[in-house]
């Protein structure tokens, strides 16, 4: 009885410190902002387009906001998934900034727009404001040459502007209160953020597979195919609900692949067909729809799943006479289903 | 097989061949392949190569001079200058040197796959359309042929290689490490391209180290691999010692220098970010990145446009092919399995470095950055798309005998399936590889080089002193020279051939100094600071101004030039630079100015000098009495040393410089007898070597030193007490080519004399 009590505790404790790591690493590596930033995510009804939120010649998009801390450096704004043109094709954006009520901007600030190609949630950076805690600021951001083949579409999904501060390390490391004030603060905004929350998913998968492996792992042995099946519905979703590739969301899902492989005996075939049909689609995409974010989030799977595949093929060459090959998985899904 | 599937897959090899041979003369429809920044014209020039380049370790083309030994092409020019004795058409060797690397690696492609391949004659088709796969890539059209660097020989260097070591490692046989060795000094300019070769080594070498505890490996194989690879080092003797060297001993102007500069090393995070925009789709479809092509507008993206992306669909009958394969392993023999996996891990692992764009993984590769010298895979979609090839047509090989042995009955429908894409896939060749000039639409660099300009830099060899330099007007982005075609639109467009026709060396565009220096000619061109320009060509003793008035206007408007500054360079420019014309060409387009000051290569009183070749100068001093400054007007370099040379006066003046210094006429030879000897000589006044700004090098001569420590054979004494004696001024790394020459005879003669055992070992036993 004792001993059982001694090793949930031991559970219970390794459980809670891959966590407080995991949110330790979050934080530390957040590639939304550095460690002294803290980003607050602003309301999206505040921003007003000219037209719509792609931004052609001429049109601008406007924001609004209340500073809630002081040293106000950086405006987040997030945008589509944009493929840049070639360098001289791209538009060219201007970005504006200033306090509610003044007749001069405060910053002017010019970017090609191929910058924003990999780095959707954009930082639009300005000397700092030390007193902006209370004041309410407007920006703008418009497009010189913007037309069909280059414009930025500004994405409002969700978290669509953020407001950055940056917090001088003098006045963070002032006093033992002071340093524990901003990491709370800098915890709880920075959860705000899904995007942060998917980025931090990777530094939270050592702590989910501990879990996993010691929970519900063997209800999953028991249901034949579930956990691959489940790894590849996550997948499906992941490409449905989730723009960006985030390493978390790859490796957790591939984790659970590969642990299906392991626990339900599957041979190389499987993962090379899951290739192979993530292959197949994305060329079907581009051949009817050109290419897009999407193909790009499909290849990187597709090639997770053939390297997948092919270590497994190159490791278990001589063993994978006895185990479940492409044909038997299907048809014991479709007795699953 | 039987005798007619036997001669049918003859005739196909034939076919293959012949369409290889025959291929340039439909792509470039009788104009030279030249230009670009090798230039490609040791193929056709390669005796003027030999001479004025390939022999030596200082080296300049249209730059500023540098310590960069070019002895890696030293074996090849002479082969093809032999070539080019008993084959006199120039059009017929420029489209051999383009044929024989497909050629040959066609070849050696097959013939590797038979020693790898269980009953090879079975699969011969299927071995043949995975060779044609492997020459006719679109990937390679891109980056090899339309380029054609020296790295294209590697399309026959690495299955020449694989095929050795392969014999070599199955028979032990002595005869395949001698051949190989001769194969690689021939092809010492191919082995030269490091980095695409260790774009293929790499991702062997880590599937290699994976899947090593996998076997047992016998001794014997690996005292084999050791003696095949030391006999390839041994080989490469010649130029990889004084390349090392470079590498080794820092001074300014070292190549070595160069690529490990702040600039160089800090410029790979930026370049791989702003590159590394493609996915996987497109090079497992057996295509280059689209997407590289559409950010750098690239002319490729007319190609896929017009055509690749139409036919995208049925490319993907190479990734049915590979996955039908690796699912199918199965009908592999033991012996082929182990390759096979070698294959596919390296396969995956090249799919990396060719894509990096894969999720995280693009931070990894950006992590490798920290490596030293992984900054040489900064353009990794270069540096790693022939290694990628080769182990995507390997794998489609195994993958075709796969399919040959699951599917016998419908193999030949599949393989017929196979080749027609294949051909689709080529069919937009002469598109990629003959393509106009980037940002131009028009202007195409095949050419035939008009006999104006021959005729012209006949005329200026002739009359010009081998030791100035010329500045070539209009003044480039580049470091290029643009030759029109006497009968066409189309130019030569590539690094300025000056230096190759004349042994004088030419400024033509921004590379042809460092930053700095670019920045200050481009600023008084573009502000009229002809005082300071005039000081510049003083500098960097630049005695002429050649301009070229033919160039189209595309070409004008194109990448190479910034309209402002062309538009700056006018007559009233050239008159406030020259003094009058020297020389000017048939019809006009090739005008030679004396620059306004002129300097000579030497600065002393009363000497004469005299060039020998670009690593040795003699010079005369008359009269020396006390200490006495000798300047020497070339980039520095801690490498050139001083030696006391054989007292001889004999001069026949070229030209006459105020201050009484004389250059004097010289037949150039490639090799002096007693350069070995400096090796154990003394040199002199090394302690006051000094850089003199940036471009030249400051000695202090002591005449009361000669006569304390020499010989009174060495000189001679004037009645006033003078001295009058000669110093040789030698480029002490030369030295480091002629040793590595020694070490890769002595490998060859150790190679014969073990060749000649085994021969003499074999007829005893007989």
């Amino acid at each position: 009885m004792k001993e059982i009590y001694t090793n949930k505790l031991f559970f219970i404790l390794v459980s809670l410190l891959l966590i407080a790591v995991g949110v330790v690493l979050s934080i530390i590596f957040n590639p939304y902002s550095s460690l002294s930033v803290l980003t607050i995510g602003e309301n999206k009804a505040n921003l007003r387009f000219t037209n719509s939120t792609t931004l052609y010649k001429g049109e601008k998009v406007t924001g609004e906001f209340v500073a809630q801390e002081n040293n106000l450096g950086i405006i987040y704004l997030k945008f589509n998934n944009y493929v840049k043109p070639d360098y001289q094709s791209e538009d060219t954006l201007v970005f504006r900034i200033k306090q509610k009520g003044s007749g001069k901007w405060f910053a002017i600030n010019t970017y090609k727009s191929g910058i924003i190609e990999g780095n959707l949630f954009f930082p639009l950076g300005f000397p700092k404001i030390a007193d902006s805690k209370g004041k309410t600021y407007v920006f703008e951001l418009q497009s010189l040459n913007g037309n069909y083949l280059n414009a930025v579409t500004v994405d409002l999904s969700s978290f669509a502007f953020a407001s950055g501060y940056q917090i001088p390390k003098s006045e963070i490391l002032a006093s033992k209160y002071s340093f524990l004030n901003f990491m709370l603060k800098k915890i709880l905004y920075s959860y705000e953020n899904i995007y942060f929350i998917f980025s931090s998913i990777l530094y939270f998968l050592p702590a989910f597979f501990y879990i996993f492996w010691n929970t519900v792992l063997t209800k999953f042995i028991a249901h034949k195919y579930l956990l691959a099946t489940i790894s590849l519905i996550l997948m499906a979703m992941n490409f449905i609900y989730i723009r960006d590739v985030y390493s978390g969301v790859l490796f957790g899902i591939l984790g659970l692949w590969t642990i299906s492989i392991s626990i339900y005996k599957l041979k190389s075939d499987v993962s090379l067909g899951v290739f192979l049909v993530i292959f197949v689609v994305s060329v079907t995409l581009i051949q009817f729809h050109g290419n897009s974010d999407l193909i790009y989030k499909l290849s990187v799977w597709a090639y997770f799943f053939l390297v997948v595949g092919v270590l497994e093929k190159v490791f278990y060459f001589d063993k994978e006479a006895k185990m479940v090959d492409i044909v038997d998985f299907i048809k014991g899904h479709f007795k699953f289903l | 097989m039987s005798n007619n599937s036997k001669k049918i897959k003859q005739f196909f090899d034939l076919g293959i061949i012949i369409f290889l041979l025959l291929l340039p003369y439909w792509i470039f429809a009788g104009k030279f392949f030249i230009g670009g920044d090798d230039t490609r014209l040791y193929y056709i020039y390669s005796r003027q190569w030999l001479f004025n380049i390939s022999f030596y370790s200082w080296f300049n083309l249209s730059s500023l001079s540098i310590n960069s030994p070019q002895q890696f092409m030293f074996p090849f020019t002479i082969v093809w200058s032999l070539i080019n004795e008993v084959i006199h058409f120039k059009l017929i060797l420029d489209y051999l040197s383009f044929s024989s690397p497909l050629i040959i690696g066609f070849i050696y492609f097959k013939i590797l796959f038979h020693e790898l391949v269980h009953n090879h004659k079975a699969y011969g088709f299927e071995i043949d359309i995975g060779a044609l796969l492997f020459l006719m890539a679109p990937i390679l059209f891109v980056n090899q042929l339309s380029i054609f660097l020296n790295s294209v020989w590697l399309i026959c260097i690495i299955p020449v290689i694989s095929y050795y070591i392969i014999r070599y490692l199955k028979t032990g046989n002595i005869l395949y490490v001698f051949i190989n060795y001769m194969f690689c000094v021939f092809f010492s300019l191919g082995i030269f391209a490091l980095p695409w070769i260790l774009g293929f080594l790499m991702p062997l070498f880590i599937s290699l180290l994976l899947i090593y505890h996998l076997y047992r490996t016998k001794s014997v194989y690996i005292k084999r691999i050791f003696i095949f690879c030391f006999s390839i080092l041994f080989s490469q003797s010649f130029w990889l010692l004084p390349a090392v060297f470079s590498y080794l001993f820092s001074s300014r102007n070292n190549v070595g220098g160069e690529i490990f500069s702040t600039s160089f090393l800090n410029s790979f995070t930026g370049t791989v970010l702003s590159t590394a925009s493609g996915n996987i789709i497109y090079p497992l479809l057996n295509l280059f990145h689209r997407q590289i092509a559409f950010d750098y507008s690239w002319p490729l993206k007319y190609v896929f446009i017009n055509f690749y992306d139409k036919v995208l669909f049925i490319n993907l009958i190479f990734v049915f092919i590979i996955f039908v394969g690796i699912v199918n392993t199965k009908k592999l023999f033991n012996s082929e399995k182990i390759i096979y996996k070698l294959i596919l891990l390296s396969f995956i692992f090249s799919l990396f470095f060719f894509t990096v764009n894969i999720g995280p993984l693009k931070y990894a590769f950006l992590l490798f950055g920290n490596i030293p010298g992984f900054v040489m895979f900064r353009n990794f979609y270069d540096k790693f798309a022939l290694g990628f090839v080769v182990f995507y047509a390997a794998l489609i090989t195994f993958s075709l005998i796969i399919i040959a042995r699951s599917y016998p009955r419908i193999k030949n429908y599949i393989f017929t399936i196979f080749l027609v894409v294949l051909i689709v896939n080529i069919i937009p060749i002469k598109q990629i590889i003959n393509k106009p000039l980037w940002t131009t639409n028009n202007e195409y660099t095949t050419v035939n080089l008009s006999n104006e300009y021959l005729n012209f830099v006949n005329q200026i060899q002739r009359e010009i002193q081998p030791t100035s330099n010329i500045l070539e007007i209009p003044f480039n982005n580049a470091a290029y020279a643009i030759i029109k075609d006497d009968n066409s639109n189309n130019a030569y467009v590539g690094t300025s051939p000056m230096k190759v026709f004349t042994g004088i060396n030419d400024f033509s565009g921004d590379l042809s100094f460092n930053v700095l220096e670019a920045q200050r000619i481009n600023s008084d061109i573009n502000t009229r600071n002809y005082k300071d320009l005039n000081k510049f060509m003083y500098d960097f003793n630049i005695d002429y101004v050649l301009l070229t008035k033919n160039i189209p206007n595309e070409i004008k408007q194109s990448y190479l030039f910034n309209s402002k500054d062309l538009a700056k360079q006018d007559s009233k420019m050239i008159s406030s630079i020259t003094n009058g014309v020297i020389l000017k060409s048939e019809f006009g387009n090739y005008i030679l100015y004396s620059a306004k000051q002129q300097k000579s290569l030497f600065s002393a009183s009363n000497i004469k000098y005299v060039k020998i070749n670009p690593t040795m100068y003699r010079i005369y001093f008359s009269d020396l009495k006390g200490k006495e400054k000798l300047v020497f007007n070339d980039a520095y370099n801690n490498g050139w040393k001083l030696y006391m040379g054989n007292l001889n006066d004999n001069c026949f003046p070229f030209k006459i410089f105020s201050g009484n210094i004389i250059e004097c006429k010289g037949n150039e030879v490639l090799l002096k007898g007693n350069e070995l000897t400096y090796l154990v000589s003394k040199n002199l006044f090394s302690n006051s070597h000094l850089a003199l700004g940036d471009y030249s090098n400051d000695w202090v001569i002591d005449a009361n030193y000669i006569k304390g420590h020499f010989n009174k054979n060495d000189y001679t004494i004037n009645k006033d007490g003078s001295l009058n004696f000669e110093l040789t001024l030698y480029f002490y790394p030369q030295l480091y080519f002629y040793i590595g020459s020694i070490i890769s005879s002595l490998s060859f003669i150790s190679i014969c004399l073990l060749l000649f055992k085994k021969f003499y070992e074999r007829d005893i036993h007989k």
